[in-house]
């Protein structure tokens, strides 16, 4: 039933429906602006990030092959274009540090930006160690709920890559976290 | 610790987040009900990521409905996508497939069917234009077949790689 609304409304918007390729990224819209948060570390970055990586996929929805995963093929798309956009970023350093003293991150409330600063900085230091193929396999299965197999599409790879990314991942993580916060029983702050 | 439990640790990372096949898991687990060491290690594993997941899950965002509706329509007005049938995507290499199947047959046959006796390609004109180019230093041959219309050019240049090999000689 899915698969044929889906294919409704890639039709619609291909021909230009505002309304039809709103509805098909409506249930990854929240999930395509948390990877890229998280991605990129900063709020203003992951919208810009989101916006580039829209531009693709109308640009070329039209390449999209019907029966594949509309999901799979729009994570693949947002995080090629988070890393380039880090990738240049990192070139422009000097802009970024500064950009941070500034503290723009968003447009939330300052106490929801107060909260949100305490736990960006919890998860910050916990992912500091991460590779950015670490990180997004990560992301992916523990943020997003992507399968193993999902993830391998979303990659490029195969599902023993991931496992093999995760679990380094999820080492790292917890010998990060217990570097700073103890071990299981202790108090977490 | 023993060399099963350094085996079995290598798995735990895995594990607490329930990504172990089911044979693997029940391995793991039978393993851990009698090692308090590697039980420990496992709660370690399941406390920290406890503890991230609870902490992606506050720090998560969304789009206020205006600005989300407004990324979308600069995303349709900055690229037109082409407006081509899209075919169900196992379809399309099949079709590819076919094609290229077909050519190769084709090309193939053109190339290698066997030429009867007696209709071998005939140097066009090869007597007349040799004597006109006695003093050329560039000569060129037609050839052409009459079974099947192929024409092969070629072009002999009299001072070209065989005085140069005897020069290095």
């Amino acid at each position: 039933m899915w698969m044929k609304d889906e294919k409704k409304l890639l039709d619609l918007a291909l021909e230009g429906d505002q309304a039809a390729f709103e509805q098909l990224l409506h249930p990854y819209r929240q999930g395509i602006l948390n990877m890229a948060y998280q991605l990129s570390g900063n709020l203003e970055d992951a919208k810009e990030i989101c916006q580039e990586a829209l531009i693709k996929v109308y640009k070329y929805l039209h390449r999209f092959q019907y029966g594949r995963s509309f999901k799979n093929w729009l994570f693949k798309i947002l995080t090629n274009t988070a890393f380039d956009f880090i990738r240049k970023q990192k070139r422009q350093e000097q802009v970024l540090t500064e950009k941070k003293k500034l503290g723009i991150t968003g447009g939330h409330s300052p106490e929801r930006h107060f909260l949100n600063q305490e736990i960006r900085e919890k998860i910050d230091v916990c992912l500091k160690y991460l590779t950015s193929k670490e990180k997004t396999v990560f992301l992916l299965r523990d943020q997003e709920g992507f399968s193993i197999k999902e993830t391998a599409l979303v990659m490029g790879g195969t599902s023993m890559s991931v496992r093999t990314h995760l679990s380094r991942a999820r080492r790292k993580i917890r010998q990060q976290f217990e570097k700073i916060y103890g071990a299981p029983g202790g108090e977490v702050t | 610790m023993n060399r099963n439990c350094r085996k079995i640790r290598k798995q735990l990372p895995l594990l607490a987040g329930d990504d172990l096949s089911v044979k693997r898991t029940r391995r793991v687990r039978e393993h851990i009900q009698s090692c308090q060491a590697c039980r420990q290690e496992l709660e370690g594993y399941n406390h920290a990521l406890g503890e991230i997941r609870g902490w992606l899950n506050q720090a998560a965002v969304d789009w206020e409905e205006i600005e989300w509706r407004q990324r979308i329509n600069r995303a349709m007005s900055a690229e037109k996508p082409s407006k081509k049938e899209l075919a169900p995507w196992p379809f399309r290499p099949v079709w590819a497939g076919l094609a290229m199947l077909l050519v190769t047959i084709g090309l193939s046959w053109m190339l290698l069917k066997p030429v009867p006796p007696g209709r071998e390609m005939l140097p066009q004109s090869l007597a007349a234009e040799e004597e006109s180019s006695s003093q050329q230093e560039i000569i060129a041959i037609t050839l052409v077949s009459k079974e099947s219309g192929i024409k092969i050019n070629w072009f002999l240049n009299k001072n070209f790689d065989l005085n140069h090999k005897e020069e290095k000689e």
